[in-house]
Order: C-alpha cells, then structure tokens, then sequence
C-alpha cells in the first residue's frame, strides 16, 4: 500500500497555471526525489502536499485518507514535515533552543502553563540525543544567526526530523552549500532511518543518483516520468529536457 | 518554578520593607508605580514575548477602571470587583482579539488603536456613568473582615497584587506555553510548520494581558476613586508603552522599572519644571537609539562586567559563584 499518493493536482497563480494533474505516490520507507528544471513547480508542489498552499483540484491522500482540508498545522501529528528552500529558522534563539521547540510541539504539555519548561527531563534528554545524531553537539549554545550557512540547512533539517515524522518534505536541502557540505548533509541525510520516508526536491544530480530509489520528473508542472534512477538515466525525452532544452544543469 | 518562587519571595521582601524606609510621600508615588507596572508587565507580556504591538492597551486598563467604579454603586467587596474586573476585560480581550490577531505588525496595531478609540469616544460622548466628566466614586477595598483605609494598607493591598501578577507571569515566560509564545514571535511560519496552532498561543497571550491590564485598571479605582475617559485616551496607550520601552523590551522585570522611573521623573522633574515630558521625551530617544534593551539590559551588562571579578573574589573566599538569572537578579 501506498503511504502518500497525490491525485491530479492543479494549482494555478492568476493566469499562470503552475501544476496541471501532478501524480504521485511514495512507498513506506522511499527515498523519492523530484526533479525538474527552474519554475517547473518543484517547490509549488510541496507547498500544495503540505497544505502550506492551497489547490485548485485534485487530491492528497495519507495513509488511504484525504487530507486535502486539514490545516497545516495539524498535519505533524498525522506524521508529516517539512524543510524549507530557504532557512526558516529561528534565527534569534540557540541551536539549542530550536530544537526543543521542535521536540515540544509533539509533547502532550505543549501548552502547560505552570511548571518551568527546564524542569522537564525527556525534552532534555531528546535534545541531546538529536545534537549527537547530527553531530553538532557543539553548536548547542550558538545562536542559529552565527551558524554557517550548511550548519544552518543541516538544523532545518533536524528540526523537522524532532516530530518523528512517517513523511519527510525536503525541498532542496543542498542548496546553497558547498561541497563539502553537500557531501557530509547527504551522509546524514543516508544515515535518516527507513522509518521516515522521504521525498525530496534536489538538484544536485549526484546527490540525486546517490540517493534516489525513485525519482520523477517534474516539466512545466506535469509529472512527465516516475521511475528507478536507471529508468530515468535512460530516457532520452528526460535527457532533452533537462540536460539539453536550455535548463540550466546546477549539478 | 522553586526559582520563580525564591525571586518572587525576595521581591515580595523588598515590597515589604519599603514603607519602614520611605516618606508618605514616596510611598503615595510607588502605590501609583505598582499599578502602572501590572499594566506595563501585561503589555510587556504581548509586546515582548508575544510579538504583538498594540497602541490600544489602554482600553483594558479603562474597562477594569470603568467596572470597578460603576459596580461600586452596588458591591463593595473586593472579592467581586477585582475579578469583575478581570474577567470583563478578558472578554474584550478574546471579543476584539478574534478579530486583531488575524492581522499582524502595523494593522495589528491599528485594529486596536481603533476599539479603544470606539471606547474612549463612547465613554466620553454618551450619558452613561458621567459622560466627558467622568464617574466619581468613594469606594474603599472592603476585604470582607475590615475595609483599607490608610495609605499604608492600601500600598500592601496592591502590592500583593503585583507581586501575584509577576509571579503568573514569571510562570508564564518560562513554561512551554511561554516558550512557544516566543517561537510564535521569533518565526511564526516556523512554528506553524512545526505543528504548532500559533493563533490559540497569541490569542491566550492577548486575553492574559487583557485580564492583568483591567486588575490594574479596577487597583487604580481603590488609588484615585476617579474613572475618567481618558483612562482609553492614546495618550494612556502611549504612556504605558513608553513604559515598556525604557525599561526593556523583551524581558520580563524590565516594564516593572520602565513604570517606577517614569513615574519618578514625572513627580520630580513636574516639580522643577512643566516641560518634564521634553526630559522623558529625550530619555525615550536616547533608548531607542542607543539601546534597545531599555534599562534593565543596560543593568544586567553593567552586572555582567562585574560579574568576572566578582567570580575571582568569590573563588578566592572558597564562596559559591554568583549568576545571573533570566530577572537579572543576583542569586
């Protein structure tokens, strides 16, 4: 059984129609990457799956239930997260600090009013943990503003992983960096349990390749292709179209 | 919370202490500096931790006054019309906050500029409870057992009550409701990603300082047995965040000073001077230019100067070390 499936999606700005009947469905445990040339509505498309936007038509289902009318918000207790292309963190606050307020938003007393947030043991102790799995235990008491620019991609991304999501949104999270960073985030991207099913926006082609066990094609808004990494090296219309049809290749 | 409890007890102490060591006169002033600072603590609370700048905080103070000085006529007891008080205000609070938070920054802002101009024109127009002249009342706190008279009682009365008030919201900034109110402020996108419903979090924090504005509207009664309109006036909006500014945005003991020194300067300079406001005015300036953290930052990194030699004098004496908490108070 599928544990996403994305029905005919349409999402239209104004007159520009951005998706038209975008398709697709995640396996337990895959790792799915889209990708597509600049504006083919790669990151529209995550927006619509998370709720962040809303579409026009068509349907998203988890686990066999539509989701089309839950408000964002409530979607991380269904098992859903996401990345931001751009950072969106608190930039203000400690590494630290960011990820308890990750870890909180999952904790029964999210809205206790009465005891002192430091007086609870397991939000500590999940801190750390998360700090050690992603090696930035250092980083702990260092505001998010004085990270590095891969450091701060790398705490998007734990950030989202706190909620204990079933389905992880990554929208590109090697944008920016470079590479060594690229090639140490894609470890620690590997390293994310097969517990967490990930689909991801990249256009790093070797991060693609390494990655991957399904990808598709996303071509002014329609998802022209969904298939193994091999399927998709094979394909010529792909190869004209992203290689070849003036997209710029940012591998 | 045991920190909360000692910081509160120590400043409860000091409260207490105060009327052996001052003058009536001052006294009279820091009964007026509580009231302002439960006021200024509450718009701190939205404004600092809650991302949430309003310039019609006022009205709540009004309401609080307004419900006091009319129920008066009726009920004496305090045990009626404080929580009167409080919980008419906090129904303004959710009624007009429904409508506010859905806007953000300067909307905000006008939205609520706009209620409590409604409030301050129709208390002042209509002929209801004194119109333009405002409600007089001779209302003193009945306690059940004995009514306050002298200044003396008075000052403790209301001093409980601040204390009460700095207490909840100490509880409250340090709590995981508090902390995600500060994630709401920091990056609101964020928290919504995250799972957070951040709306129910700014909206509790709007009808929490709704409520702790209108107690210090309904204190203020008990002090001048006077509710007038202007108590909704932009003018008592803007003084009380005035309040806020000069004594730090952002932290929670910070409004608490911001009342007390303004308060003082008005007092004393008024007596040397009727430009005190030009005084004030230069003081805000200098603030907002040079530090932003008000006062109560400049305090605590005075204190963090100190602080290394203090260390070395504590080490050498085979003392505890010394910290500062998130107050800035020493411990």
């Amino acid at each position: 059984m599928s544990l996403m499936k994305v029905e005919k999606l349409n999402k239209s700005f104004k007159a520009i129609h951005v998706l038209k009947d975008a398709t697709i469905e995640l396996k337990p445990g895959e790792r799915h990457v889209i990708i597509g040339p600049n504006g083919a509505g790669k990151t529209t498309f995550i927006n619509c799956l998370y709720g962040t936007l809303k579409f026009e038509s068509g349907d998203v289902f988890l686990e066999g239930k539509s989701i089309k009318n839950i408000p964002s918000h409530e979607r991380v207790k269904l098992g859903m997260a996401r990345t931001f292309q751009k950072n969106n963190l608190f930039v203000d606050l400690t590494v630290g600090e960011n990820i308890y307020l990750a870890i909180l938003s999952e904790k029964p007393y999210k809205m206790n009013f009465f005891k002192s947030l430091s007086e609870y043991a397991d939000i500590k102790r999940e801190t750390e943990e998360m700090l050690l799995q992603w090696e930035m235990q250092d980083r702990k008491n260092v505001k998010v503003k004085n990270l590095s620019y891969g450091e701060q991609r790398v705490l998007e991304i734990m950030l989202a992983l706190c909620a204990n999501p079933k389905i992880l949104l990554l929208d590109e999270p090697t944008s920016g960096m470079s590479p060594s960073e690229t090639v140490r985030t894609t470890e620690l991207i590997k390293k994310i349990p097969r517990s967490v099913t990930l689909l991801m926006i990249e256009h790093d082609m070797e991060v693609v390749f390494s990655t991957a066990d399904r990808i598709t094609v996303l071509h002014h808004g329609e998802t022209i292709l969904s298939g193994t990494p091999e399927d998709v090296r094979g394909n010529e219309m792909i190869q004209e179209i992203y290689f070849g049809g003036g997209a710029r290749n940012h591998a | 919370m045991k920190k909360s409890i000692i910081v509160t007890l120590f400043l409860t102490l000091v409260i207490c202490a105060l009327p052996f060591v001052i003058t009536p006169f001052v006294l009279f002033m820091l009964t007026e500096v509580l009231i302002m600072a439960i006021f200024a603590l509450s718009l701190g609370l939205i404004m600092g931790y809650g991302g949430l700048q309003s310039l019609g905080h006022s009205a709540f103070f009004g309401i609080g006054a307004y419900t006091v000085a009319v129920l008066s006529e009726h009920v004496t007891s305090i045990y009626i019309l404080i929580p009167a008080a409080i919980v008419i205000s906090c129904l303004f609070a959710l009624l007009t906050g429904l409508i506010a938070i859905r806007n953000k920054g300067i909307f905000f802002l006008m939205i609520t500029l706009a209620f409590t101009q409604m409030l301050f024109l129709f208390f002042r127009q209509s002929d209801l409870w004194g119109g333009a002249d405002g409600l007089g009342t001779s209302i003193k706190p009945n306690l059940g057992f004995t009514e306050l008279g002298s200044p003396l009682s008075l000052f403790y009365l209301i001093a409980a009550f601040f204390v009460l008030t700095y207490f909840i919201l100490r509880l409250f900034v340090n709590s995981p409701l508090g902390k995600g109110l500060k994630g709401v402020m920091e990056n609101e996108g964020r928290m919504i990603a995250l799972g957070y419903n951040v709306k129910k979090y700014q909206m509790i924090a709007y009808v929490v300082a709704g409520g702790l504005a209108g107690l210090a509207g309904g204190l203020y009664i008990f002090k001048t047995q006077f509710a007038s309109p202007d108590l909704f006036s932009v003018h008592m909006a803007t003084t009380v965040l005035i309040m806020v500014f000069i004594g730090g945005l952002g932290t929670l003991f910070g409004p608490v000073i911001g009342a007390g020194v303004f308060i003082f300067l008005q007092n004393y300079i008024s007596t040397m001077t009727d430009r005190w406001s030009l005084i004030m005015g230069l003081l805000f300036i200098v603030i907002v230019l040079y530090n932003r953290g008000g006062i109560f930052q400049l305090v605590q990194l005075i204190g963090k100067k100190l602080l290394p030699k203090k260390n070395v004098f504590a080490h050498k004496k085979g003392g505890t070390t010394i910290e500062l908490n998130e107050s800035g108070k020493a411990e």
